[in-house]
């Protein structure tokens, strides 16, 4: 609701409330976009697959990302990539979330010396999540996901 | 009455129409893109762009040692990653004349065709996405799961290993795997039956498959093609029978071949396959030899000068390695073949003059993992 | 279409060099013969390598119709091309090396023997900075474009530092 937002400077009945439904609702429902690099790919797929399901947290895929609120980074960026993920993140709406997966997104991985390899993509759009691992397990994955739920519970509409 | 300003049709200038199918879109084979001439629903020309993962890895394999590049290898063709971490060890054992011993030889057949049909299953989910079908792709997943169980208490890893070592294997195999994969040979028949009345035997699909895609086996062979994608031209060509390594020569196996050259008959040519690597497993677990693991191989792998090139039957064609070698302890070129590289340039030439949509089901049959082909 | 069947056959590479001697001496190549490890290497001087690939692919005794890579390897004083090749009705496979001038090197295509040679040459051309006479579509393949040099020669080093990445403000 537009004339809400920006009204009060100190945590009151309205903003409480309004922030506990406005999070729990966000929180149970996140969009992602089918958006696989490398081989972190294939573990992300196979988490979403019907073995380990994404579905029962309320995550579904689109292929659009005007339609998503979050973006999973799976895979090496590379410096002739990195502009169209700036792109892609650019064009989704607020409030968008990011999770960073593997470790040649946290810190370029074992490719760290390459001359062509973006060391991290937090040089490139900003990450709320990091989950390591080379893959990192499904299950590590989910644990990433509900870190996720978190961050979004800790939101509010007070201006400071 | 129009006689002044009269323009006939023929008169206007006309060009085709340009389309961009950019990096990032909804399928399954990585960051990829091309530029398509089209005319109305037909293509005249593909122009495709690759080097969105290239990672420049020929270049970080001058400052390793041997030992420190292995992992790096597995990242190459990521669904089948230890069948590039074997023609790997292949071409060094190869170098300083080394030769793995028995037991290690029916470990690593064991490893390599357990990751071919691992790899197939991926394969098959793949290309019920192109045609429009969505469970195929969770079919395949689920089945996979049961493998990648073997794999964990084989080697350690679902996706990559590193347990394929210079000299023979990491570490002995536990018995549990014969138990796992008798369990998985009873019933994992029954479930290939069930997808092929449901999918290979569908109407639909034999229209969308059948007579498109046409190659040739003189155009294959000029163009570099090899794997599946020769089979199902009628060339019966595969690397285990025509140069054996690691022992291939003692097992009894088939190899499938198409006669039409089409998209269906490779997809036909993919799902044998798995029915011919099931058979070799077993063989291999009934007649495990046993003795050491590993070869003996000094501390310091330093291989003498020269220069060798090992290829082997990957799970999408052919791998191999090429290496320089000077006498010092990190590799002074290597060079690696991948047959993905081959297959895409390959894509101006098949796809050219069809539907839009038949040019995506002609990319999909051949297979192509983005890794193996920035490399 | 038929099926062709392509068994076991024994390596022989006396054979090899003793079908191959003659018919290079009829057209004018001088080649050197040797051996590694059962492997069959062959070198050639660099003006003579289209001659030598089209000899080698229209006859229908040595029928070397498939290119299995293409790639160059840089000692410092000199460049080395290296072409690899194989026939499938006699199972032979050869390694072709041909020398090729340090600082400025130049090297013809064989695109219109091999269609399959054309993006090889193009990762080689931009690689390493060879002047490819003579192919179609020269652009660049792989990288970004804006290295400094060519990353597979010996004077670019790489090291395992940390290096800063700034985004581009507007996306080309």
């Amino acid at each position: 609701m537009g004339f809400l937002e920006g009204r009060y400077t100190k945590p009151n009945l309205i903003t409480v409330s309004y922030d506990k439904l406005m999070n729990s609702a966000r929180s149970r429902s996140f969009w992602y976009l089918t958006f696989g690099v490398a081989c972190c790919a294939i573990e992300f797929m196979a988490a979403a697959a019907s073995h380990y399901d994404f579905e029962r947290y309320g995550m579904f895929f689109r292929a659009s990302p005007r339609q998503v609120d979050m973006i999973i980074i799976s895979g090496t960026i590379t410096r002739k990539y990195a502009p169209v993920v700036k792109r892609l993140y650019e064009q989704m709406a607020e409030p968008k979330y990011v999770v960073a997966m593997g470790s040649c997104a946290i810190t370029g991985g074992p490719f760290y010396d390459s001359y062509s390899v973006v060391q991290g993509v937090d040089n490139v759009i900003p990450v709320d999540v990091y989950v390591q691992g080379c893959p990192p397990r499904p299950e590590a994955l989910f644990k990433g996901l509900l870190e996720l739920k978190n961050v979004v519970k800790g939101q509010t509409i007070v201006v400071k | 009455m129009y006689e002044e300003n009269e323009i006939l049709l023929d008169d206007l200038p006309k060009d085709y129409m340009e389309v961009n199918f950019g990096p990032h879109h909804p399928s399954t084979h990585g960051v990829f893109r091309f530029i398509a001439k089209i005319d109305g629903e037909r293509i005249i020309d593909i122009d495709p762009v690759i080097g969105y993962l290239h990672r420049g890895i020929e270049k970080i394999a001058e400052n390793r040692t041997y030992m420190q590049f292995k992992p790096l290898v597995d990242r190459l063709d990521y669904t089948g990653a230890l069948n590039n971490e074997l023609c790997y060890c292949l071409a060094v054992e190869k170098l300083m004349d080394i030769e793995a011993p028995p037991r290690a030889q029916a470990i690593r057949v064991i490893c390599a065709e357990l990751n071919r049909i691992a790899a197939h299953l991926i394969f098959f989910g793949a290309m019920g996405l192109e045609t429009g079908a969505f469970t195929p792709l969770l079919f395949g997943f689920l089945d996979r799961e049961t493998i990648l169980n073997i794999f964990e208490i084989m080697a350690g890893g679902r996706l990559t290993f590193n347990y394929i070592t210079i000299g023979g294997v990491r570490e002995d195999i536990p018995p549990a795997v014969r138990t796992y994969f008798d369990k998985f040979k009873k019933e994992f028949p029954v479930k290939l039956k069930r997808y092929e009345e449901l999918i290979t035997g569908n109407e639909i699909f034999i229209k969308r498959l059948k007579n498109v895609g046409i190659l040739k086996k003189e155009d294959l062979f000029n163009w570099g093609a090899s794997g599946p994608v020769l089979r199902g031209s009628g060339v019966k060509f595969d690397i285990r029978k025509v140069e054996p390594y690691s022992g291939y020569e003692k097992y009894d196996f088939d190899i499938p071949v198409g006669t039409n050259g089409d998209v269906y008959d490779r997809y036909l040519v993919r799902m044998e396959e798995i029915k011919q690597s099931m058979r070799i497993v077993a063989q291999a677990l009934d007649n495990l030899p046993s003795g050491d693991f590993t070869a003996k191989v000094p501390r310091v792998i330093k291989p003498p000068e020269g220069e060798v090139y090992v290829r082997n039957e990957g799970t999408k064609g052919e791998v191999g390695f090429y290496i320089v070698s000077k006498g010092d302890k990190n590799p002074y070129r290597l060079k690696i073949r991948t047959p993905s590289f081959s297959h895409i340039n390959m894509l101006n030439f098949a796809a050219s003059g069809n539907y839009i949509a038949d040019a995506i089901v002609i990319l999909g049959s051949f297979d192509t993992v983005m890794g193996s082909c920035d490399r | 279409m038929e099926i062709i069947n392509y068994g076991y056959k024994k390596i022989n590479n006396r054979d090899v060099i003793e079908t191959i001697r003659p018919k290079a001496e009829e057209t004018g190549v001088a080649v050197k013969f040797s051996e590694f490890k059962d492997q069959l290497f062959c070198g050639i001087d660099a003006a003579d390598i289209k001659k030598f690939c089209s000899l080698l692919n229209s006859d229908p005794a040595l029928s070397f119709e498939y290119i299995k890579f293409l790639t160059a390897v840089d000692y410092v004083e000199y460049i080395e091309m290296v072409y690899c090749l194989y026939s499938f009705k006699n199972n032979w496979s050869i390694i072709i090396k041909a020398k090729l001038d340090g600082q400025e090197p130049v090297v013809d295509s064989i695109t219109s023997i091999y269609r399959g040679a054309d993006w090889h040459e193009r990762e080689m051309a931009e690689m390493f900075g060879i002047d490819i006479k003579g192919h179609p579509n020269l652009k660049n393949l792989l990288l970004a474009g804006d290295e400094d040099g060519f990353p597979l020669r010996k004077n670019f080093e790489i090291k395992w530092e940390e290096r800063e990445y700034v985004p581009p403000e507007k996306f080309e």
